[in-house]
């Protein structure tokens, strides 16, 4: 307690401060290797969007196809001769930059609709909910394809599509907590002190709502990358030949039975599961570090 | 002397499904400039839901079926939302009950009175001086710092002592303060009552307790309303109202209060039968089923009429009372 005032004190959440945060974040095992692998994972699309990839990705060495892991191809090349080493990193980059503007795009209309689907009730509430309803009533892969084969594509028309089909977990996840949040007495007081409805949406609603919207933003990105390789493993991805994870591991499908050819589908592939589970691996770390704040400080997250 | 604030005839009504169901039948109540007011009544009396259509707050299900709201001689309810919020916080304040959860756990409990000023147009460095000020003035000590905590490091006494400078912040005409006191302790409870009192006094304000015990409050008002299941029964200046009660409710309550001089009295007696839910329906008067006065007149429902220095809901005047 900071003055010291009679009265009871009663223990309510406290905002957690950001250096505790980490600190928690990196004392958990599993935060520790979630972090470690994101890292890893962000330096590797770093690299390939900044080009500094060891070969450019789309180069192709004819008198080097097919060739197996070498100190000079570290995963080998592949049919046409590109390094197969630059394409995964450049795979990486191109997943997570749709991933984080597929991601980023449905949090922000996701989240906006949902808060003002759950504040104003009546009249925004009805077509909101409608919308949302239809979009999930498709199968998200399916819904994703028929907008990828609608669109021109390139990286962002597909982020755009992976977002469309995100929008409705985003609107349900802020909804539900904007009712409750709604009927609390901070938000009542805000409109008793004249506080425009505007301000009370960004400085008390949304603080109060970031812990949920940004939990599920960490389990949509893996998702989304998942979404997206599964699109370019169809052929709905970036169109050839931009390297993408998914085409990566599908075009080689057809180099396995060829002796010498089960290696080349695993460096991609694994790559791809790889960014995919580190996601879920900080997804599952920050809810776990949640669950625990929870349980010491009785927060509803 | 003008009426600052004038009820007239104000209803009250919840939707549920197709029907409504009113809660608050008609009250009429005049509040004259710089005049300190009780409003009492038991719990789910309607106390609280007139005030808060005072304020232009009722939120569905809860609407205004009927009445005006004239504050300073202009009609809220015809009023847009736009222009209510400016007066909310601005010309009527309201303090209330919870202050442990009153306050946004996120925000640092200056910015929130920071914020009380700048949403009515104060420029923010402005706004930050007087927020030091008003900290200092309801009793926080050490404003510059505390001043950067954020609510859960504060007690329920002080985040009340928050609530009241958000809520004094634009030095309103009006303030209600609907049972400010119930959630603390009994010895917070009086510092916080004296506090309200100072600082009615200094600014002048025109001031609403609304409390369930008028114990807590005879001390602080001119005069005392007494609500029933969503009427007004009686309106008396404070001295009349304890001296010759106009209404059998009344006199029942003040029967009801501890009185530390009288031994023999059971500390708390009780008023027979069950306080009503505002919705019941009722035909006559609200109080007829607990009433030990009623004659058969009591089945028509007795308007609010002029008694002595103030006004009264009842047939039977005290004079005809039994025992
Ligand atoms: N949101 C609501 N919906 C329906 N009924 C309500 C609502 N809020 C209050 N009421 C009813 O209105 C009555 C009066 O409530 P209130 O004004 O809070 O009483 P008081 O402040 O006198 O204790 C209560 O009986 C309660 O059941
Ligand atoms: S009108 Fe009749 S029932 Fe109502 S309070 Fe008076 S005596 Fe009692
Ligand atoms: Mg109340």
């Amino acid at each position: 307690m900071t003055a010291a005032v009679a009265g009871q004190q009663v223990p309510v959440a406290a905002p957690p401060t950001r250096t505790a945060a980490w600190r928690r974040l990196l004392r958990s095992p599993a935060g520790l290797v979630g972090a470690v692998l994101v890292a890893l994972v962000v330096a590797a699309a770093v690299t390939a969007l900044l080009g500094m990839t060891p070969y450019d990705p789309i180069a192709q060495h004819p008198q080097a196809r097919l060739q197996p892991p070498s100190t000079q191809y570290w995963f080998g090349t592949d049919q046409f001769g590109r390094d197969v080493f630059s394409r995964s990193l450049a795979g990486v980059g191109n997943s997570l930059r749709v991933a984080v503007v597929a991601v980023f795009l449905s949090a922000l209309v996701g989240t906006t609709a949902g808060i003002c689907a759950g504040f104003y009730g009546g009249k925004v509430r009805g077509p909101v909910l409608a919308v949302t309803n239809v979009l999930f009533a498709f199968p998200p892969l399916l819904l994703a394809l028929t907008l990828a084969a609608t669109f021109t594509r390139n990286w962002l028309t597909i982020a755009i599509a992976i977002a469309i089909v995100y929008v409705p977990i985003f609107v349900r996840v802020s909804r539900g907590p904007v009712l409750s949040l709604r009927e609390t007495d901070f938000i009542k007081a805000a409109r008793v002190l004249g506080i425009p409805t505007w301000r009370i949406l960004v400085r008390h609603l949304l603080p109060n709502l970031a812990a949920i919207v940004i939990v599920q933003v960490t389990l949509s990105l893996s998702w989304a990358v998942l979404t997206e390789a599964a699109l370019s493993f169809l052929g709905l991805g970036s169109p050839p030949p931009a390297p993408s994870l998914g085409s990566m591991c599908s075009t080689p499908r057809f180099w396995l039975v060829r002796p010498g050819g089960t290696w080349r589908r695993r460096a991609p592939s694994s790559s791809s599961s790889w960014s995919g589970s580190i996601c879920w691996a900080t997804g599952c770390a920050t809810l776990s570090t949640r669950e625990m704040d929870a349980t010491h400080d009785g927060s509803p997250w | 002397m003008t009426a600052l604030l004038e009820l007239a005839d104000l209803r009250v009504s919840a939707r549920s499904g197709r029907a409504d169901r009113e809660i608050v039948h008609g009250v009429d109540l005049t509040v004259e400039a710089g005049q300190t007011v009780a409003v009492v009544g038991e719990s789910g009396s309607g106390k609280s839901l007139t005030m808060l259509a005072v304020m232009g707050l009722l939120a569905d299900p809860l609407h205004l079926t009927g009445g005006a709201v004239r504050l300073g001689g202009r009609d809220l309810t015809a009023l847009s939302e736009r222009k209510l919020r400016a007066i909310r916080g601005n010309d009527a304040a309201m303090i209330y009950q919870d202050p442990m959860t009153s306050l946004n756990p996120l925000m640092r409990v200056g910015d929130q009175v920071i914020e009380a000023m700048t949403a009515h147009g104060v420029p923010k460095a402005e706004a930050g001086r007087r927020m030091l000020d008003l900290l200092a003035r309801v009793g926080i000590p050490d404003p510059k710092r505390t001043a950067r905590a954020y609510p859960h490091e504060f007690s329920g006494g002080m985040r009340q002592r928050v609530m009241i400078a958000c809520a004094l912040a634009m030095r309103p005409r009006l303030l209600i303060a609907d049972e400010p006191t119930t959630a603390l302790d009994v010895t917070i409870q009086q510092q916080i009552l004296a506090l309200i009192d100072e600082l009615r006094r200094e600014l002048g304000m025109t001031t609403i307790w609304v409390t369930h015990d008028l114990g807590v409050v005879a001390r602080l008002v001119d005069r005392v309303v007494v609500m029933y299941a969503g009427h007004v029964v009686e309106d008396a200046p404070v001295r009349q109202l304890f001296s010759a009660p106009q209404h059998p409710y009344t006199k029942a309550l003040l029967a009801a209060l501890p009185d530390p001089s009288d031994d023999d009295r059971p500390p708390l007696a009780q008023i027979p039968g069950r306080p009503p839910a505002a919705t019941d329906p009722v035909e006559g008067c609200p109080f007829r089923p607990r009433c030990s006065q009623a004659v058969d007149a009591c089945a028509t429902r007795p308007p609010l009429q002029t008694r002595m220095q103030g006004r009264a809901a009842c047939w039977v005047p005290p004079h005809e009372w039994r025992n």
